[in-house]
């Protein structure tokens, strides 16, 4: 993507007013979208992102700029202006570049400029055809589809050279049930880091049923109570419940500055001991998984919690030397437009031994959460909220009638400590993570858990 | 570099007898900057831009785009373009603009562009020490600053050939406190065309206090109770409900506003307006992303739907004049449909006497969620929210941990009253005085 002659002059310069560390970070990304609605193919896009990120550090500051233009002439004057913002001189070191490269862990087998756009509506229209099929109440569904190649190029003054293609496809399924003075709504959104392929192992006409199965639910269903219950949170994109309520605070972006209410509690008791939760980018195929990651450290299976033990954060460069503690393959960004920092991959909580029948049969009244929209968190007060998009009451250890959505709100460390019971049924599901780098893909993952008590905001 | 490469994808373009084509360019260069622990922490600067082509051939619209000018670009994005429109199966016609008479605003602040950066570091470095300075409770401390240039340009087929450059600056001072193992946040943002407008003492005495006086917050018992919303937390979601006016989500049965346009839809004293003139306006233009000319109108006035917000393809498709929103999210979408900087008009009541109305009941400052408890198809909101107990009028203790839930069509219906407080919130485009809702469901202990 860049001659070395190139990437060599240029971290040169990067490093000429006396910088500890500069990188340079080269993408090009090919992207498609489509999208249908009403029946119809209504939108095609498609296009080209290409830039160049250069990153200066000198002790803990650092400097990021960025440009579209890959020329010598320019990437030399953009690292000089990043340069000049450190003060100092530098004693013009020698990069010696070292290619790195791999077997990647997520082959594609279709790569998606291989597949005709019609192929591609087709399974776009099967998603339609059996969402809006489902029943008479069902006004609307809309259809997206995405898919992109992303190639990356990561170069640093330490001497690392390598790269990485990331492919990933999403569908995105939206039903809208009304009745003719209200309207409710369910929505999926299967993906992976995955050619075509991924498709062909989708059972497409049970996805876009069951959107609308939720929205036909939610419109028939009473609101949701209020106040502080028991509520079990079923398995997949449940797992939002950790991304939220701990994720977020694991992150060295914020636990390096003293910002996280996890912060300095490494080999703490911070969850209730049935709690073990993982981050791994290197699930094959995984939507959240990356070779190496946006610094060139090759992805990892990261520990966090173990048995409610704080084990470990998730860890990029610059934060890892403010913490004084190595990097852990966490370091992502959504572009070249953004400096990385540490982030979440694929994001679970490990399977437990409890059925989901125990979960259910043990909660005396409370709050069955089938699936849940996203959330947010600011994890300096560890204050978090995530949304239940199908709900259920729980009562006499039975689930009763369906309830419409509310947003559960808790506060991380306390809420962590009241997940009392695990299931065994674990389930991933696919996300956008917005934070301070970008909107990156990311999993969310668990099997059924039950959180001992958590406020509802509904409103009965 | 980048003319020239437009010249030629325009050339290439007409030579291959394409007869409705545009060529939308987007340009932004940005400069921002992060304190902690009294230095400097981190610094930006970046210059980016994109392109995108849009082709219309048997009245479907295809489109393609790139950050990569070089020659071999423009075969693939015309070819791109064109396959693009054979797939699409929508009846509603789309259309390339004559244009039309813009008004003439000045967007542009030629004093922002030359302030020096040692000036922006240094006073940013100098707020950070004196935030930590207000009270021994202040933990962290974090100034974020930015600035902006913008150029937006539209070539098309049929003979626009407009730009338009504008420019902002951002202060956003965010702060931690911490007593006795309890952790509070607190922050404030200001914008301006002008640096020297930046209060930057204000703003960290307004983030302080904020966050200090948030200590002793507990949540109240679940139940109804009336409600007022501070100005930018109304004004977030408004920002979140905003689709609901949109000509193209009527149109696909995605908006409750469907045949309601001369209806009554909320009280009478709430008047909501799109004006993309404000030249202190972040989200202002003279022209939309199709070339239309922008114009002020109200989207309800008197507590009646007005209009839609449309563009060229919805205007057509109900038979009207588009209203100059055709937006797209970023140079690489669509044309969608957009306010430029939408607002509720001010009152007359000060927040004082919407207090003093209220009586008895929760102020909430702040709303959290709003892209996963906000449901504008529906209108059901279900919110984590901060604030303040309002009793006899005054406000007195603070509350968090608490959610409001209700539906946001109802609420416009039962609207009290609307304060004089008018502000504009992060994005600098969508704005709100505080106001006095109905009774909603607030959920705690």
């Amino acid at each position: 993507m860049l001659a070395n002659s190139v990437i060599e002059a240029v971290l040169a310069e990067a490093m000429s007013t006396g910088a500890d560390f500069a990188e340079i970070f080269v993408e090009s990304r090919k992207n498609n979208h489509l999208h249908l609605i009403g029946g119809k193919v209504e939108k095609s896009l498609s296009g080209e992102e290409f830039g160049v990120g250069i990153r200066v550090i000198k002790e803990l500051f650092s400097v990021y700029a960025y440009t579209n233009d890959p020329s010598l002439a320019n990437l030399t004057a953009t690292a000089k202006k990043a340069a000049s913002a450190v003060t100092g001189t530098g004693n013009n070191p020698n990069i010696n570049l070292i290619k790195k490269g791999y077997e990647t862990l997520h082959p594609v087998l279709i790569m998606p400029d291989t597949v005709s756009k019609k192929d591609k509506i087709d399974v776009m229209r099967l998603a339609y055809t059996s969402a809006k099929e489902y029943d008479s109440c069902i006004s609307q569904v809309s259809v997206g589809y995405i898919d992109y190649t992303q190639k990356v190029l990561i170069a640093n003054s330490d001497g690392l050279l390598t790269d990485d293609t990331r492919t990933r496809t999403r569908l995105m399924i939206n039903s809208v049930a009304s009745n003719g003075s209200e309207m409710q709504t369910g929505t999926f959104n299967p993906g992976a880091s995955s050619g075509f392929e991924f498709y062909k192992s989708l059972d497409i006409p049970s996805i876009g049923r069951e959107a609308s199965r939720v929205a036909k639910t939610m419109l028939g269903a009473k609101p949701c109570p209020s106040g502080q219950m028991s509520v079990v949170i079923d398995n997949g994109f449940g797992g939002v419940i950790f991304h939220e309520a701990c994720g977020h605070g694991l992150e060295a972006s914020s636990v390096s500055k003293g910002m996280s209410v996890f912060a300095g509690k490494l080999g703490q008791s911070i969850a209730s001991p049935v709690v073990t939760a993982i981050d791994d980018g290197t699930i094959p195929n995984g939507w959240g998984s990356l070779n190496v990651d946006d610094e060139g450290t090759p992805t990892r299976k990261n520990i966090l919690i173990e048995n409610g033990i704080l084990k470990g954060y998730m860890i990029d460069k610059l934060n890892g030397k403010r913490m004084g503690m190595a990097a852990t393959g966490s370091s992502r960004r959504e572009g070249y437009k953004f400096a990385p920092t540490s982030r979440m991959t694929n994001t679970y909580i490990a399977e437990g031994s409890s059925s989901f029948n125990e979960l259910i049969s043990n909660t005396e009244k409370g709050l069955y959460a089938k699936y849940m929209g996203g959330g947010s968190v600011n994890p300096a007060t560890g204050d978090f909220n995530f949304f239940v998009m199908e709900g259920y009451l729980i009562e006499n250890g039975k689930i009763t009638e369906p309830v419409r959505g509310a947003t559960l709100i808790g506060n991380g460390p306390d809420t962590l400590t009241k997940i009392d019971m695990v299931g065994n049924n674990l389930a991933h599901a696919q996300g956008m993570c917005g934070a301070e780098s970008g909107s990156i893909p990311a999993n969310v993952g668990q099997p059924a858990v039950r959180v001992s008590s958590i406020t509802v905001g509904g409103s009965i | 570099m980048i003319k020239t490469f437009i010249d030629k994808l325009y050339k290439e373009a007409a030579g291959r007898g394409l007869s409705d084509f545009e060529i939308y360019y987007k340009n932004q260069n940005e400069f921002s900057l992060e304190t902690f622990e009294g230095e400097i922490d981190k610094y930006s600067l970046a210059e980016s831009g994109g392109i995108s082509l849009r082709v219309i051939l048997n009245g479907k619209c295809g489109y393609s785009y790139t950050e990569n000018f070089t020659d071999e670009s423009i075969d693939l994005m015309i070819k791109n373009a064109v396959e693009n429109t054979e797939i699409l199966e929508n009846e509603e016609k789309e259309f390339i603009s004559n244009g039309g008479r813009y008004e003439l605003l000045s967007l542009y602040t030629p004093e922002l562009s030359k302030v020096n950066s040692d000036l922006k570091i240094k006073k940013a470095v100098e707020t950070d020490k004196y935030c930590k300075q207000q009270d021994n409770r202040i933990d962290k401390v974090s100034i974020y600053y930015g600035d902006f240039d913008e150029a937006k340009s539209i070539r098309n087929s049929k003979g626009i050939d407009i730009s338009e450059n504008k420019n902002g600056a951002y202060l956003y001072i965010s702060v931690i406190a911490k007593e006795n193992g309890t952790t509070k946040s607190g922050g404030q943002l200001l914008l301006s065309k002008e640096f020297e407008k930046l209060d930057y003492k204000k703003c960290a005495d307004d983030a302080v206090s904020e966050a200090l006086a948030k200590f002793g917050a507990e949540p109240v018992l679940s139940g109804e109770y009336g409600v007022i919303f501070e100005n930018r937390a109304f004004a977030n979601m408004l920002s979140a409900m905003s689709g609901i006016f949109s000509a193209e989500n009527v149109l696909k049965g995605l908006s409750l506003l469907k045949g309601k346009v001369g209806e009554e839809i909320a009280v009478p004293f709430f008047n909501l307006v799109d004006n993309p003139h404000l030249e202190t306006g972040f989200g202002s233009s003279a022209f939309d992303d199709e070339g239309v000319p922008t114009k002020t109108k109200y989207l309800i006035k008197d507590g009646c739907l007005k209009t839609y917000l449309h563009n060229q393809k919805t205007a057509a498709a109900f038979g009207v004049e588009s209203t100059g929103n055709g937006v797209k999210d970023s140079y690489k979408s669509s044309i969608g449909i957009s306010p430029f900087n939408l607002y509720v008009e001010k009152g007359s009541l000060s927040f004082d006497s919407l207090a003093a109305e209220l009586g008895n009941g929760i102020l909430i400052k702040e709303v959290a969620g709003l892209h996963s408890g906000l449901n504008s198809v529906s209108g059901d909101f279900s919110l984590q929210s901060e604030g303040f107990l309002i009793e006899n009028g005054k406000i007195t203790k603070p509350v968090y941990q608490i959610t409001v839930s209700g539906n946001f069509f109802s609420l416009i219906k039962n609207i009290k009253a609307v304060g004089s407080d008018l502000e504009f919130n992060m994005s600098g485009r969508i704005g709100s005085p505080s106001v006095l809702a109905g009774t909603l469901s607030i959920g705690g202990k």
